[in-house]
């Protein structure tokens, strides 16, 4: 009788502990999905709901003009092309050459090991303001500027250092017995990097894409910076075209981000797995 | 193993080479003019770029204007370059490497700056003696923030003065006779109480107005007589004229007619007005207010109250050109072509005779067409100073803000800031 009362208010206990725990996970949710919501919500509205106080969350019909004014008010496709050729080439570089410096780092021993990682780590807190006029001065002697070089082909000189240092500590926490087997069978390290360790840190290696990606597809400044054409700009640039000298177009601006926000999901949930494991074996948070 | 490696080296190849295509195939053409012209004896078209900030629908509408000048100019072609963001990080970092357009719009508080770097070209000696160009046209208010040192670095082309802007439904539903446009900041004041509507619980549901950082504090200083700052850089925040414009500012503030600046800057000042939440909202001549309210409530415009005077500030922007440019000339001509085509674009010109294509180009700003003409004649901008922005946030951070929130008296305030301003300055 005793036992069974103990377990009932065990259960019970437990209960309430799950009650409240999903109810605060409902509220962070919702806290979470509010911002996304009101994208969708206003990229609906007709301009003159916008920003009615109290705020009309649902929209007063279906105003799918604002998608179609997000579409020819700047050219959207191209944009999206530009700005996919930049986000995939930066992705595959970023990924294999992190990869392939953080697997030297944490693998093999060389002179001045740590004192070059914690240069490289040291890249990290350098504020890309500091680095802005002298880079753009060098992209310029190499007439660079105005093309998609200076947005492109750094990634495929050591990637970047945050990445570095994630895969570095994925790195090191596999087994080193795998590298000795398989030198033993005659591998040499770079055939031991490329068919043994990289396979099995594929949640690690997406985790990376998936940051890379978002990353260079967000990037305003590195686009605003280097392109003058402006049928070379990227989506952030178009964005930010629709604010205009004397209103901010909100309805076609908030379509366009919505469109501009689809791949980024897409990826996102395509490779959500992947991902999940890869912030558990790496560290990494969001 | 070779294999692998060969495999490595093609997947490499293949993408450095597939970057250099995409990039070669948008070969680079920004940057400084190209084409080769030497006064008189074109041999083509000097190519030249103009800078803006204009955004999408703009830009189509900048883009007709500047096809029609190409096709009429022997001298130049222009190309329009869209900075839609970080406008002024861009442009610097541009002439950092000898790479500015040959044509730029700047606010006004950035010509003394980029005229002391030396990185603007005098106009003044060719705009006295072209024929295109009648300089005693312009306001001085706008042209003024054009001058720096006795030289002028390029062409206003749009001058917004601030105006009021009224809901007449809630003016006249609280009994407030329509602005007459004589009215003295007092009579504002007695209108602004009327106009803020508080509920049985105490909050307030309706303000009289709202003063967040906007517009600037000079509306009440230069009304009274006071300066910020005076042409020579003499700093005149803390004289007795500005003094009293601060006050008369703290009385208005201290009426509690205006939303707190936090609820301001969160709200949107401007939405505020547009749903309906404040009566009078000062804006300029030439936003987009009324097509934004659309039906909701009748939108009326009248001039700023006045003080001692009459006097408004003046968003001014000017087109200028860049001392990298290559064709001096050819860049010249480009700038008086734009600037007098832009006068006929849906903007507030700086010109006197300017106003008759707004009824055209605006035809929402019609009914307001007087206001405007008469606060384009007594708007003016700052007394602009090599390190302007500088200054604005100093006083912004000494004076404007404390004195919203209550913090400081009028008098400290313009003694903090005078003692900020002049750190920076160094007079």
């Amino acid at each position: 009788m005793t036992v069974q009362r103990r377990s009932l208010s065990k259960s019970k206990k437990l209960l309430i502990q799950n009650s409240v725990l999903y109810v605060v996970l409902t509220l962070a949710s919702i806290v979470c999905i509010l911002p996304l919501f009101w994208m969708i919500s206003t990229s609906l509205k007709s301009g003159n709901v916008i920003f009615e106080v109290p705020p009309q969350w649902l929209p007063d019909g279906f105003h799918i003009e604002n998608y179609g004014k997000a579409l020819q008010d700047i050219p959207f496709m191209q944009y999206f092309l530009n700005s996919t050729i930049i986000s995939v080439t930066r992705l595959v570089a970023e990924v294999f050459v992190s990869a392939f410096v953080a697997f030297g780092f944490a693998k093999f021993n060389f002179p001045g090991k740590n004192i070059w990682f914690l240069l490289l780590l040291s890249t990290i807190m350098l504020p890309s303001e500091v680095m802005l006029i002298p880079v753009f001065q060098m992209f310029t002697r190499l007439g660079w500027v105005n093309t998609f070089l200076p947005l492109t082909v750094p990634a495929f000189f050591g990637g970047q250092a945050v990445f570095i240092f994630l895969l570095r500590q994925f790195f090191m926490s596999q087994s080193d017995e795998l590298m000795e087997a398989a030198m033993i069978d005659g591998a040499n390290k770079f055939s031991v990097f490329v068919k043994i360790y990289l396979p099995i840190s594929k949640p690690a290696l997406i985790t990376v894409a998936i940051f890379s990606f978002q990353g260079s597809w967000n990037d305003l400044m590195g686009p605003l910076i280097y392109l003058n054409d402006s049928k070379k700009f990227t989506l952030q640039l178009g964005l930010a075209m629709f604010n205009g000298m004397t209103k901010v177009e909100w309805g076609p601006l908030m379509a366009a981000s919505v469109l501009t926000l689809i791949p980024v999901l897409v990826i996102f949930f395509a490779a959500q797995k992947y991902f999940v494991e890869g912030i558990s074996f790496s560290g990494i948070k969001g | 193993m070779k294999k692998i490696w060969r495999k490595i080296t093609a997947v490499f190849i293949t993408a450095a080479i597939a970057a250099g295509s995409i990039s070669g195939c948008a070969s680079s053409t920004g940057g400084a003019s190209t084409g080769s012209t030497t006064s008189g004896q074109s041999t083509e078209k000097a190519k030249l770029t103009v800078s803006t900030w204009a955004g999408a629908d703009e830009l189509k509408q900048m883009q007709a204007i500047v096809d029609k000048l190409n096709a009429n100019s022997k001298d130049y072609t222009l190309t329009i370059q869209s900075i839609p963001a970080n406008y002024y990080t861009k442009i610097q970092a541009m002439i950092s490497a000898k790479q500015a357009p040959d044509l730029m719009w700047l606010s006004q508080e950035y010509i003394p700056m980029y005229a002391k770097l030396g990185v603007l070209m005098d106009i003044k000696d060719k705009a006295t003696q072209d024929s295109k160009v009648n300089l005693n046209n312009y306001f001085d208010g706008p042209l003024n923030t054009a001058k720096y040192k006795d030289k002028l670095y390029g062409l206003p082309w749009i001058s917004q003065p601030v105006v009021m802007y009224y809901n007449e439904d809630l003016l006249k539903s609280a009994g407030v006779d329509l602005p007459s446009g004589n009215w003295s900041w007092e009579d504002f004041r007695t209108a602004a109480k009327k106009l803020t509507k508080v509920d049985s619980s105490g909050k307030i549901t309706q303000w009289g107005t709202v003063i967040d950082g906007w517009p600037p504090v000079q509306t009440w200083i230069w009304a009274y007589g006071g300066e910020t700052v005076d042409k020579d850089g003499k700093i005149l925040i803390d004289s007795r004229e500005s003094i009293k414009g601060l006050t008369e500012l703290n009385k208005i503030l201290r009426d509690n007619v205006s939303p707190t600046q936090e609820q301001a800057q969160n709200m949107g000042d401007a939405d505020l007005f547009k749903t309906g939440k404040v009566a009078m909202f000062f804006g300029g001549a030439g936003d987009d207010l009324e097509k934004q309210v659309g039906n909701k409530f009748k939108v009326g415009m009248a001039e700023i109250p006045h003080g001692d005077k009459k006097v408004t500030f003046s968003w001014i922007a000017s087109t200028v050109i860049s001392s990298q440019t290559k064709n001096p000339d050819a860049a010249y001509e480009a700038l008086v072509d734009l600037t007098n085509a832009t006068f006929q674009w849906k903007v507030v010109p700086p010109i006197q005779d300017g106003f008759d294509m707004i009824p055209k180009n605006m035809p929402e700003k019609e009914y307001a067409l007087d206001v405007i003409k008469k606060s384009s004649q007594y708007a003016r901008g700052f007394n602009n100073q090599e390190k302007e922005t500088e200054i604005d946030t100093a006083i912004g951070d000494e004076l404007y803000t404390p004195l919203i929130n209550g913090k400081k008296t009028p008098e400290q305030a313009a003694k903090d800031a005078a003692a900020k301003i002049k750190t920076i300055t160094g007079k």
